[in-house]
């Protein structure tokens, strides 16, 4: 007769640390009322109070929340490489379950919730939608996290796009019900997608993805991979590598971006209520334009120096000045929109969005790529600092 | 092919080279000399990509240097440069170094594990090959620099100084008759800087001497005899078209104690 095996969600059950830490937590509050009970009779029935009702929100919040990274950290791939590298040799098909337990809502996760919405309800005397708010913030929250982590950009956008917008004061009611929908339909699609697209090739060890050689040697250099090594492959050879994988952010993906940051300041803009932050907007896109510099120019120097510029009356050298232009181009924009900001009056929500959206855009978007500018931009490219400390002992020697 | 057109460099105010023209054929082993401080690791950082000159441009195999994004990463691929004070990853172990820069080049794994071995039985390396870096003497890391340079298989060498660093004669002897192989069989074309006028004169195809902030010669060994008119080696003739003086001042020495 053939044995009956478990069906595989049983695995989703609270683990035992989980329980014991939320029965300790729970009894200790209510270990200590009997206690004040006891000890201070005249004290009355404090445990209706504000602190104490607070006090078991947050453990049968954070008991729910906790859940909910547990369900996603043991049994989602992306979160345990050793797993998701045992899966890829493995006969798996992303119609088939997970091996070790789902990570899509079971039967069990009802009854858990369930629990705590009765506790929450019968003994802790609030809200029993609670635990089901903060698990379903916890658990999409952090599918978001994972998608993003697992690559799906789309899905990250879009999701990106949808958050905020639930902070929106016009998310009340039946608007708020369809864009939490919304988010919970684009991570089912987003999960489906990414399964579809295992093994995903960010994977440690990923086989597809490694180049033959690496794949036959497999050397361990204390944790480095070969190909993490590769990049402090010493002076000059690293510098001058054949292979780079410098980031060029394309015109569509900057715009993409730019229009998120432009949604996340109309939403914040809209729910806070701060005000107009024109001089707030300038001294950003200041530090914005200086970061941007510092990367451009973090292992290089110009051909020649403000001197040799005066000198030889050639101030303007177009092929290193080039860097210059986006971190002004965004100053520029937070200035002029700044004054635009100011007299925009009731409209000043959707002006600061869209000067916020421009400068992102400029940010990322502006010309040049990082490496466009790495590989035919008119500099010398820097030693490190290491080589110069090595030709100074080498003298005192 | 190495072609240099025009190129200018100035550090600060002080000029360095000054509309500096030249061509390296193809397969051709071309040593560069010069007074220290005249701009040779310069030329050669134009050359190897290091930095963009004030003026003119620089092209290999026909490709020019930074006129874009693969044009670049196609002259790379082609040059392998070995700098004066090159700095090695001291964690990594000569061979897995190896490995790395190899497989930047993108050598076949084979052809590349073989070549690694060959190279550290030339070099006298063998025992360092398992060892990290940083446990090689200063001679040793000099070896690993050059090893690296040589397998990347790459066409076109540049090497600023290679015989200098605490190189054991053994480990000279092997370069030179390596360089000398790979420029007589057309392997790689080569352009080097070298203060060492005897190996110049036994390994180099042509002679370049830079003096003040221009070429002032570039010519095979016979034709800068003919040139200066000096039928010695190679260091007299340098002193004849680098300091002509010096001569006449070592005569007048001489003669003036006589009397």
């Amino acid at each position: 007769m053939k044995r009956q095996l478990p069906f595989h969600s049983n695995a989703v059950w609270p683990p035992a640390w989980l329980m014991v830490t939320f029965l300790f937590a729970y009894g200790l509050v209510m270990g200590c009322l009997w206690l004040i009970s006891v000890r201070l009779p005249n004290a009355g029935d404090i445990s209706n109070a504000g602190e104490i009702v607070n006090i078991r929100m947050t453990i049968i919040g954070g008991a729910a929340a906790l859940y909910a990274a547990f369900r996603l950290f043991r049994f989602h791939p992306a979160c345990n490489h050793a797993y998701a590298n045992w899966l890829r040799l493995s006969p798996w098909t992303p119609r088939k379950p997970l091996p070790l337990g789902p990570v899509h809502f079971v039967w069990q996760d009802a009854a858990v919730i369930g629990v705590l919405s009765a506790i929450a309800f019968w003994h802790a005397h609030v809200d029993p939608l609670l635990p089901v708010e903060i698990f379903a913030l916890a658990y999409f929250g952090i599918f978001t996290l994972l998608l993003l982590y697992m690559r799906r950009w789309w899905t990250s956008l879009a999701l990106g796009f949808l958050w905020p917008a639930l902070t929106l004061p016009q998310a009340r009611g039946t608007a708020g019900v369809i864009i939490a929908v919304a988010i919970i339909v684009v991570i089912g699609h987003g999960h489906w997608q990414s399964l579809k697209a295992f093994p995903w090739p960010f994977l440690k060890g990923a086989a597809h993805q490694t180049p033959l050689l690496q794949r036959n040697i497999q050397i361990d250099l204390g944790g480095n991979s070969l190909t993490r090594a590769q990049a402090e492959l010493g002076w000059p050879f690293f510098a001058l590598s054949p292979k780079t994988e410098l980031p060029s952010v394309s015109q569509r993906n900057s715009v993409c971006l730019g229009a998120l940051f432009g949604w996340w300041s109309f939403c914040f803009t809209e729910s806070a209520t701060p005000g107009p932050l024109p001089e707030l907007i300038v001294f950003f896109a200041f530090i914005a334009g200086m970061f941007r510099f510092a990367i451009y120019g973090n292992k290089v120097s110009p051909p020649f120096n403000v001197w040799w510029r005066i000198a030889s009356g050639r101030i303007l050298v177009p092929g290193f000045d080039i860097i210059f232009l986006t971190p002004l181009a965004t100053v520029l924009v937070a200035i002029v929109g700044g004054m635009i900001i100011k007299r925009s009056g009731s409209w000043y929500p959707e002006v600061e969005a869209g000067v916020i959206a421009v400068m992102w855009y400029l940010l990322f978007g502006g010309g040049p790529t990082l490496r466009k500018w790495m590989l035919t931009g008119q500099f010398r490219l820097r030693p490190p600092a290491r080589i110069n400390a090595n030709k100074q002992q080498l003298r005192e020697v | 092919m190495i072609n240099v057109v025009d190129v200018s460099h100035h550090y600060g105010v002080r000029p360095v080279l000054s509309h500096v023209n030249f061509r390296v054929p193809t397969g051709q082993l071309v040593a560069v000399m010069g007074p220290n401080g005249v701009g040779k690791t310069t030329l050669l950082g134009i050359i190897a990509g290091i930095m963009a000159p004030a003026k003119g441009h620089v092209e290999i195999n026909g490709l020019r240097r930074r006129a874009g994004e693969d044009v670049e990463l196609k002259i790379r691929k082609q040059v392998a440069y070995l700098p004066d004070h090159p700095w090695l990853p001291e964690f990594m172990t000569t061979r897995e170094w190896l490995l790395a820069v190899g497989q930047l080049y993108d050598i076949e794994s084979d052809r590349l594990m073989d070549h690694i071995d060959r190279l550290l039985d030339l070099f006298q390396l063998t025992e360092k090959g398992d060892s990290p870096i940083r446990t090689c003497s200063n001679g040793q890391k000099k070896k690993i620099a050059i090893c690296g340079t040589l397998v990347t298989e790459a066409p076109v060498l540049v090497l600023d100084e290679p015989f200098t660093g605490g190189l054991d004669p053994a480990a000279g002897l092997a370069l030179r008759r390596v360089l000398k192989h790979m420029a007589d069989t057309g392997a790689a074309t080569i352009f080097m800087a070298s203060q060492i006028p005897e190996l110049v004169e036994q390994m180099a195809h042509q002679i370049m001497v830079l003096s003040g902030t221009h070429v002032l010669a570039y010519d095979t060994m016979d034709g800068l005899r003919a040139k200066t008119g000096c039928a010695g080696g190679l260091p007299e003739v340098f002193e004849k078209l680098v300091h002509p003086e010096t001569l006449a001042h070592i005569e007048n020495y001489f003669n003036r104690s006589k009397k």
